[in-house]
């Protein structure tokens, strides 16, 4: 399978798979009619009961030990069991059998930002409540980030290259990248990428809280994520992980495997700014952009559709609606945040996927909650009813703390 | 009557791991039920609060059976009688 480099630097890199666990449901299917819909799922959480803020978007009904066996359930982390879930289904969804393919071509890249948070908090608690022979030693294989490629690995008999890439809200729009271009240099034949985040533990959520980076809309939960509207006040943080199967179209084509679209083109960059607020000029975010365009070799007016990043802070959703409207010719926008929340670190590839069935379908989801559009934000944000798309080029953005930028350009098969 | 300390430590077995308590027994050998050396220190801290007691997780090893480990949990308790609270 493997071509000379030159020709495989052009190589297009197709989807194949997809995978969702989020707050909008378990299964693709589940997840595109309620973000179709735009039915908000956020709530009051009981286990942030007593912090500053208790709104969250949790993955519903959704039991590790039911879908995983309670002896792999038992040892893992919420976020890596739901990185085994979206993998299995997108590889699946993929028509493709671990059983049968050759591991040391398939490469797994995640993404994610904070880790086995709960893991490290309970960790913690008993070290300070028991002495450090309380602490349970799986805390080690649960906390670190790397640990979700590795699970999946382990579950799949992925054998190939496995990282976990770390670009705080980027992070799962980063891990798609550097996945197709794993199979762009002919490193791998199959590349499992996207990202999963369970970040719903105390700590993180009262240090979110203190940066007055969530919403505290709590007299209205369901609201709370609005992007883009002119009342919105702050993200709400969710959990999740959204997988893809990726694979050369030749390669796809050879085994007539559905392709569900392309990822044509990638870019990232630094803000090289501050920590939590992006640049208010959006020079960084533009510079992704428009390295992505570049990559894909698609010019700015081609593009007919985003889906932003449009996290419902002020800062974030005027500086990325200024960026949308400076450098493309009025793409038809969406952020499914008002659906799902924030999933932080898995966020990028959950909405990759969203991308992916929206130019796959032609049916661009509608923002929830937006009710009136922020006056400072010239854009045509999709309300109320999802709408029809023409066939063509969408892009979806990710920024994170840090600065770090990524854009994926997703083109319909 | 209060349940046999194998009884126990094959619920907490059923309900931790999920395998059956009827298919556990005596000689069963725990890395046959997936429990690695991780797992093992994990099981014993959970025994630990289960039985009230303090248990040495390094006189057992994956290779060894339940009843072994039920030895151990025994010594445990006959040592540390008074904050026995089984549950």
């Amino acid at each position: 399978m493997t071509a000379p480099r030159e020709s495989l630097s052009r190589t297009r890199v197709a989807v194949t798979g997809l995978g969702l666990v989020t707050p909008a449901g378990i299964g693709v299917v589940e997840n595109w009619v309620r973000v179709c819909a735009g039915e908000p799922t956020t709530g009051h959480d009981d286990e942030l009961a007593g912090l500053p803020v208790t709104l969250a978007a949790r993955v519903p009904g959704f039991d590790g030990a039911a879908r995983l066996g309670r002896a792999t359930a038992w040892r893992l982390d919420r976020v890596h069991q739901f990185a085994l879930v979206a993998a299995r289904e997108a590889v699946a969804d993929a028509g493709l059998d671990p059983a049968s393919w050759d591991g040391a071509r398939v490469g797994v890249v995640l993404g994610n930002a904070l880790g086995g948070a709960v893991s490290h908090e309970r960790a913690h608690a008993a070290l300070v409540q028991e002495g450090p022979r309380g602490v349970s030693p799986l805390a080690m294989v649960n906390g670190p980030v790397n640990m979700s490629a590795g699970y999946v690995a382990m579950d799949l008999r992925a054998q190939g290259p496995n990282l976990v890439v770390a670009t705080a809200c980027a992070s799962g729009t980063t891990a798609l990248g550097v996945g197709r271009d794993l199979l762009r240099s002919g490193t791998c034949d199959i590349v499992i990428a996207g990202a999963t985040e369970a970040p719903l533990a105390r700590t993180p959520m009262a240090a979110y809280a203190q940066m007055g980076a969530l919403s505290r809309r709590g007299h209205d939960p369901a609201g709370a994520s609005r992007p883009f509207d002119v009342d919105r006040d702050g993200f709400v943080a969710a959990e999740g992980a959204g997988v893809l199967v990726l694979e050369r179209e030749a390669d796809a084509r050879a085994r007539g495997a559905r392709v569900r679209a392309f990822i044509d083109g990638y870019g990232a960059s630094a803000d090289a700014h501050h920590a939590s607020a992006p640049d208010p000029t959006g020079a960084g975010a533009e510079r992704a952009l428009r390295t992505a365009l570049a990559d894909a070799g698609v010019r700015p007016q081609d593009v007919r559709h985003v889906n932003a990043h449009g996290t419902s802070t002020q800062l974030n959703d005027r500086t990325e609606g200024a960026l949308i409207r400076r450098v493309l010719d009025g793409p038809v926008v969406t952020s499914t945040k008002g659906v799902t929340g924030h999933a932080l670190g898995a966020a990028g590839a959950i909405e990759a996927a969203y991308t992916v069935l929206t130019v796959q379908h032609q049916l661009v989801p509608p923002t929830a909650n937006l009710e009136k559009l922020d006056p400072d934000i010239d854009l045509d944000v999709v309300q109320d009813v999802a709408r029809p798309l023409a066939a063509g080029v969408a892009v979806s953005h990710s920024f994170g703390f840090g600065g770090q930028n990524a854009v994926l350009v997703v083109t319909a098969a | 009557m209060k349940e046999s300390t194998f009884t126990q430590l094959a619920g907490v077995i059923e309900d931790k791991l999920g395998v059956p308590a009827d298919e556990i027994h005596e000689d069963t050998v725990l890395e046959d039920i997936s429990v690695d050396s991780l797992a093992l220190i994990e099981l014993t801290l959970v025994l630990q609060k289960h039985f009230g007691v303090s248990i040495a997780s390094d006189r057992v090893s994956p290779e060894d059976t339940v009843g072994d480990l039920v030895a151990v949990v025994d010594v445990a308790l006959r040592q540390a009688p008074a904050t026995r609270q089984a549950s």
